[in-house]
């Protein structure tokens, strides 16, 4: 009984709150009809995971064969693989590739020449402008036997030049290099954000207590930048299995599927290139599986450990 | 307070939502520009490397023995019911449309928005009296346009591919519903077709159209004319002036004598054998492993026994070479992750002394290299065996029905009988000769013909400065529409002393024999496919990937009984036996 009734004061919160801030729902409304036509509507199709899915015959139609296609996944012999190299990999990015725009953006606010500061956040930004399959196009020629990299590399090491993208181990050092270079400019956006919302007074005060650059930076920007930062891992976590698939696609190739195989590259063979739709989306739906685990998860640790999380 | 906290609440979902908008908007762009630079670059690539012919060859591979086979059963199924009605022409009266999947040549794309503004496709209209449209997959599709189109459920009329890729092949699609089965329209419609295979051996028509539970598999292919047919059609092409430079003057053939001219080649600065190894012309051609009965990575037969040629002992033989042919730096790292076409340019700007190639490919391969270099000369070699004479038994050669892909005509197709008609009339003859010479109109003549009836091509064709031979032949001829190649029109192409060294004994043809592989017209029951199909895509996958281990050494040849026996585990005797039934009956059609 009561709970109908908070529920129904929750409502009518709603609308009072609706018609107290028309502009900002309205600007909200075309993401949310955007998420529901093209995010919540095609869940239905998960259905075929679950069938053994002919075009033809339709959702309705096609065979029923209940979890086969989970279990033929979990006895599959890349099963392992799938698992270990898309938690390598994105774990590679997250570690090495989540801070270094937080860095940047951190070293650049203490530069006080502003048209300095100015011109190398646009030069920063480039790479995330250029076609994924022009970077992707650059990174093999530069990685071939004869390219500037590979002989950058084996004037280092003292090997011979190798095709890079022909040795299983530089496989995802190259992939979360390539990444930062392209994403950190880009990344580092929504922290100079809110860098510019720290209020000038708290260095005063800082600077007056006698605290260095370092100190302030630590004490007072780190602090004022937090709840960005957790936010900012927060999604990036709930994105951490399907990240970045495309690019993986592009560089791969069977030799170093040993390193590269991840589990969206994986469908991407099976459901598309092979034609097996069901099974495709089966272990598709596994991955998903796993990112609803991993976003849950990150928020409530993040909810108890400093209080700031997505809900 | 409550209410402060909903606020709070509310606007932070405002700005996530914003930010989200914002982020998936610039990533909509990006992906945009994406799409057309990769074509953009396919165009260029195409138009240096490819002419159609060549995926036309690639699928190609026929069994030549069929004599040993017993003729008598074969009609069985089939023959009694051809009762074919004239074609006559016009088919419609223009209250008809089809709409086609087919291949849309890079050559023409440069200069046509689609299809329809082809001359030849006009020509066929008028004659027809059918509106045709198209469906065009992207240039340098890697097969994603054609599964989302059989995932759509939204099909074409006429369906123009092999239907390799769907899971089952052909007969597994008319099961499902995907493609009619049209062999009863077939049996009374085509009369074209019908009357150009009485023109052939009929035991070759009934062993290889038919699947075996009696449906018309091979309706709407490209048959090639006697004159292409068992011929050698792709080996090892080599730099001759350097050979000659080196002192070698016999061609090497077997593997010391490789080695030597490898070495030769590595003296003077060269990539010794540029060669894509993730590619078809690899695994088609099977150098080095053919020398050992096998093929690179399907099955093979001996003695009529079917195996799978990565588990047999000899493939540890082909690995060896391999690799030791990686240790010495004949094969560089760039193998492993190039396109054909990248290897083969770097043949073409003398950066590489050997290749593999089609017959197809020599003439553009060698003139492109003289422009570089007036020096480079070209040369087929035999392919590489133990010993000097030793038989090489296995390879797809033979091109009979040359093209795997042919019209299918799809179950949702409102109009079955105009569209059989209509693929029946690209077998008229003169339809033949229409889609490989083009048709002349009064913005240009692209042939001429003598009082004999004999056609050369004008200049127009041969010497324009705007465009190459093969960019021409794109444009205003159809490839891919072909009934059958014009023997006067392919002689054209392939009379020339280069390709005919390459088809000689001394060269490709040297002892080879082709009842060492599966023939491409042999079928399996659709829950066979189905599985074949299943078990392919496993053990190919990790087959290629250890290869490729084993070729670099990353994995070491001691392990080659393991991979023996995982490959065994994942099933490669079950295809061997699945392969083995389905050899059993075609031997037996």
């Amino acid at each position: 009984m009561e709970k109908t009734k908070k529920k129904g004061s929750g409502f009518s919160y709603l609308i009072d709150n609706i018609k107290h801030h028309k502009m900002l729902y309205l600007m909200a409304l075309p993401v949310i009809v955007y998420y529901f036509v093209f995010h919540f509507l095609p869940m239905f199709g998960l259905i075929i995971s679950f069938e053994r899915y002919v075009p033809s015959k339709g959702y309705f139609g096609s065979e029923w064969v209940g979890f086969d296609n989970f279990t033929r996944f979990f006895k599959d012999i890349y099963f392992g693989r799938l698992l270990k190299n898309t938690f390598q990999i994105n774990l590679l990015d997250l570690i090495i590739g989540f801070p270094a725009p937080i860095i940047f953006a951190l070293l650049l606010n203490e530069i006080g020449n502003i048209k300095f500061k100015k011109i190398t956040q646009t030069i920063t930004y480039m790479p995330y402008f250029i076609s994924l399959v022009v970077i992707c196009g650059l990174i093999s020629t530069f990685t071939k036997e004869s390219g500037p990299i590979s002989y950058i590399i084996s004037a280092i090491t003292g090997n011979p030049p190798q095709n890079l993208l022909a040795s299983p181990g530089a496989f995802q050092p190259l992939y979360v290099i390539t990444n930062i270079w392209q994403g950190f400019g880009w990344g580092s956006i929504i922290y100079f954000a809110s860098l510019s919302n720290v209020d000038p007074e708290l260095y005063e005060a800082a600077a007056i207590d006698g605290a260095g650059r370092f100190r302030r930076m630590l004490s007072v920007t780190l602090p004022a930048i937090a709840p960005t930062i957790v936010i900012m891992l927060i999604l990036r976590i709930g994105n951490m299995m399907s990240l970045g698939y495309e690019k993986i696609i592009l560089l791969y190739s069977p030799i170093t599927y040993s390193t590269a195989d991840v589990i969206s590259s994986y469908v991407y063979r099976v459901g598309l290139v092979q034609m097996d739709y069901s099974y495709g989306s089966a272990v598709g739906m596994f991955n998903s599986l796993i990112n609803l685990v991993l976003i849950v998860a990150a928020n409530w640790v993040s909810r108890k450990v400093n209080e700031t999380s997505l809900w | 307070m409550k209410r402060g906290k909903m606020k709070k609440w509310a606007s932070l979902l405002c700005v996530l939502l914003t930010m989200v908008m914002i982020l998936s908007a610039c990533g909509g762009g990006g992906s945009d520009t994406g799409s057309s630079s990769s074509g953009d670059t396919g165009s260029t690539e195409d138009a240096s490397t490819g002419s159609d012919e060549s995926t036309d060859a690639a699928d190609t591979g026929s069994d030549e023995s069929t004599d040993a086979a017993d003729s008598g059963e074969a009609g069985t199924e089939g023959t009694g019911g051809w009762n074919v009605e004239e074609n006559t022409l016009p088919i419609a009266n223009g209250d008809i449309e089809l709409t086609i999947y087919i291949g849309f040549a890079g050559g023409a794309r440069q200069i046509y928005n689609s299809m329809e503004e082809q001359d030849i496709i006009k020509q066929m209209e008028e004659e027809t009296g059918i509106k045709l449209h198209f469906v065009n997959p992207p240039e340098n599709d890697d097969g994603t346009f054609f599964t989302t189109m059989i995932a759509s459920g939204d099909y074409p009329d006429i369906i123009s591919d092999s239907f390799a890729s769907y899971p089952g092949g052909p007969t597994a699609a008319m099961d499902d519903g995907v493609l009619l089965d049209a062999t009863e329209l077939i049996q009374s419609k085509a009369y074209y077709y019908y009357h150009m295979m009485d023109t052939m051996d009929p035991e070759v028509r009934e062993k290889r159209i038919w699947s075996d539970d009696g449906r018309i598999t091979w309706f709407g292919t490209v048959f090639a004319p006697e004159y292409l047919d068992g011929r050698v059609h792709g080996g090892f092409l080599v730099r001759k002036d350097i050979l000659d430079k080196a002192g070698i003057t016999k061609l090497p053939e077997t593997f010391e004598e490789y080695e030597e001219m490898f070495e030769a080649f590595k003296a003077e600065g060269l990539t010794p054998w540029s060669v894509a190894l993730k590619e078809w012309q690899f695994r088609d051609y099977s150098p080095v492993a053919s020398a050992f009965g096998l093929t690179v990575r399907k099955e093979f037969v001996k003695d009529g026994k079917v195996g799978y040629s990565r588990t047999a002992p000899e493939y540890k033989q082909f690995l060896e070479i391999m690799h030791n042919w990686y240790e010495k730096g004949y094969i560089t790292s760039d193998a492993l992750t190039q396109s054909t076409s990248e290897a083969q340019k770097k043949f073409q700007a003398g950066e590489a002394g050997a290749i593999l190639c089609g017959s197809w490919e020599i003439i553009t391969l060698e003139s492109v290299g003289k422009a570089n270099d007036p020096n480079v000369e070209v040369v087929a070699l035999p392919y590489p065996r133990v010993n000097e004479g030793d038989p090489i038994t296995t390879q797809k050669q033979f091109i009979l029905n040359p093209d795997g892909r042919r019209g299918f005509i799809s179950a949702k197709c409102e109009h079955p009988e105009e569209a059989v008609r209509f693929v029946d009339y690209l077998y008229k003859p003169e339809t033949i000769k229409m889609t490989a010479w083009g048709v002349n109109t009064d913005e240009h003549t692209l042939w001429e013909e003598d009082a004999n009836g004999n056609r050369q091509w004008t200049e127009f064709m041969t010497d324009n400065p705007d465009f190459d031979y093969e960019i021409g032949r794109q444009r205003y001829t159809m490839n891919s529409m072909q009934g059958a190649w014009d023997t006067e029109m392919e002689k054209l192409q392939y009379d020339i002393p280069q390709v005919q060294q390459a088809w000689s004994e001394e060269a490709w043809f040297d002892n080879t024999s082709n009842e060492g592989v599966c023939s491409n017209y042999m079928t399996q029951t659709t829950d066979e496919a189905r599985e074949l199909s299943q078990l392919q895509t496993q053990v190919e996958t990790y087959g290629d990937e250890m290869m490729f281990k084993f070729i670099t050494g990353e994995r070491s040849l001691d392990e080659f009984d393991a991979f023996v026996e995982e490959l065994k585990g994942m099933g490669s005797e079950r295809i061997s036996e699945l392969q083995q039934a389905a050899y059993d009956r075609f031997m037996a059609r």
